[in-house]
């Protein structure tokens, strides 16, 4: 697999757990925060299928999303859903930052505008700026903060094959709670879909 | 075809089999001295593509400093946002040769600049326009930028996209 391919890949898998996640987001939230996780909702399907369609145009095959997903802590408050809609906006900006290094320069536009409405919508869901979106935070650095919210980071959304198949559309479901998620965001985030 | 280019056809096929060094020497031997004039080398695209973005980042760092003096009650609120631009900078230039780091940039950033009393005040609405603008062209630079420097754009250009929403926030 080329590093295109490798990226694009990861990207769509990052997708594809981003949708599922607002399912869980958007049965977690209400009025103008469910509003604002059914319209991320929309907006990641829509670049779930503009990835899919690329790699199509490449002669691969997209991943299919995984049947469920595991979340790296259980989504039982609005609070929770709010700080998983963080990570998985998070997350997906590092994945597209990942798909930038390609040659390809459609590839690179089609990153930077991602990676600017995910850091966007991170911002929405809890507004704390950092100056390297997507980038490795240095150990024991901050990011300088626009309001004193602390910054979140935790764990992504991993797939869980075991697990029933669940519905895309924002719903009042209730992801399993699971306490072995591991912890390192960027391989669960991008193991999604297999 | 000239003298020179057949022993350099010769020196090449010399080159496989006995060495560099000789066919060096063939060439050195037959060269003429005709002073052929030094053209200065053409500039680094990924250099100048970083003084470029390098200059433009001075300048929107210049912008916040004019705006915090012009409206002192935003002062420190907008101080994070020039913080995190002063930061794109350092990166930005952290990726210039060391050559080329060593020679001044295009428009070197002074901080007495912006204390300048025919400075233009700059309002929230101009730094947001100046941010809208600078992460809109993001996506286009990244495209004739190394694989490192794309992805550094992409990161500043989300950065930027932030801080339109983030300005909209601020209050005096």
């Amino acid at each position: 697999m080329g590093e295109a391919a490798d990226a694009l890949a990861k990207a769509l898998s990052a997708e594809h757990a981003a949708v599922y996640a607002y399912g869980v987001v958007g049965g977690r939230t209400s009025g103008r925060l469910r509003a604002r996780a059914t319209s991320a909702f929309d907006a990641h399907r829509a670049r779930r299928d503009r990835l899919r369609t690329l790699i199509e145009q490449r002669g691969g095959r997209p991943a299919e999303p995984g049947p469920m997903y595991r979340l790296p802590f259980e989504v039982r408050t609005t609070a929770d859903a709010v700080r998983l809609a963080v990570i998985v906006e998070e997350r997906l900006t590092t994945a597209y930052l990942e798909l930038a290094a390609d040659r390809d320069p459609a590839l690179r536009r089609l990153a930077a505008a991602a990676a600017q409405e995910c850091a966007t919508r991170a911002y929405g869901w809890q507004p704390v700026v950092n100056a390297f979106p997507g980038m490795p935070q240095p150990a024991g650095a901050s990011p300088s903060p626009a309001t004193a919210e602390p910054a979140t980071a935790g764990p992504g959304v991993s797939p869980d094959d075991q697990a029933p198949s669940d519905s895309e559309a924002p719903s009042d479901s209730q992801a399993p709670p699971d306490s072995e998620a591991p912890t390192d965001a960027g391989a669960t985030v991008d193991g999604g879909g297999q | 075809m000239t003298r020179r280019l057949v022993l350099r056809t010769a020196g090449g096929a010399i080159g496989g089999t006995v060495g560099g060094v000789a066919a060096a020497g063939l060439v050195a031997g037959c060269s003429s001295r005709t002073a052929e004039p030094r053209r200065p080398k053409p500039p680094d695209p990924q250099t100048v593509l970083l003084r470029s973005l390098i200059a433009g980042k001075e300048q929107m760092i210049e912008l916040y400093q004019r705006a915090a003096l012009s409206q002192a009650r935003l002062a420190g609120a907008l101080e994070p946002f020039r913080q995190r631009h002063v930061a794109h900078l350092a990166a930005l230039r952290a990726l210039l040769p060391k050559e080329a780091a060593a020679t001044p940039s295009v428009s070197g950033l002074s901080p007495t600049v912006s204390a300048s009393p025919s400075a233009e005040g700059v309002s929230l609405s101009g730094l947001r326009d100046a941010e809208r603008k600078a992460s809109a062209a993001r996506p286009a630079q990244t495209a004739g930028a190394s694989p490192a420097l794309a992805q550094l754009l992409v990161s500043v250009g989300a950065c930027e996209a932030v801080h339109v929403v983030a300005l909209g926030r601020v209050r005096g």
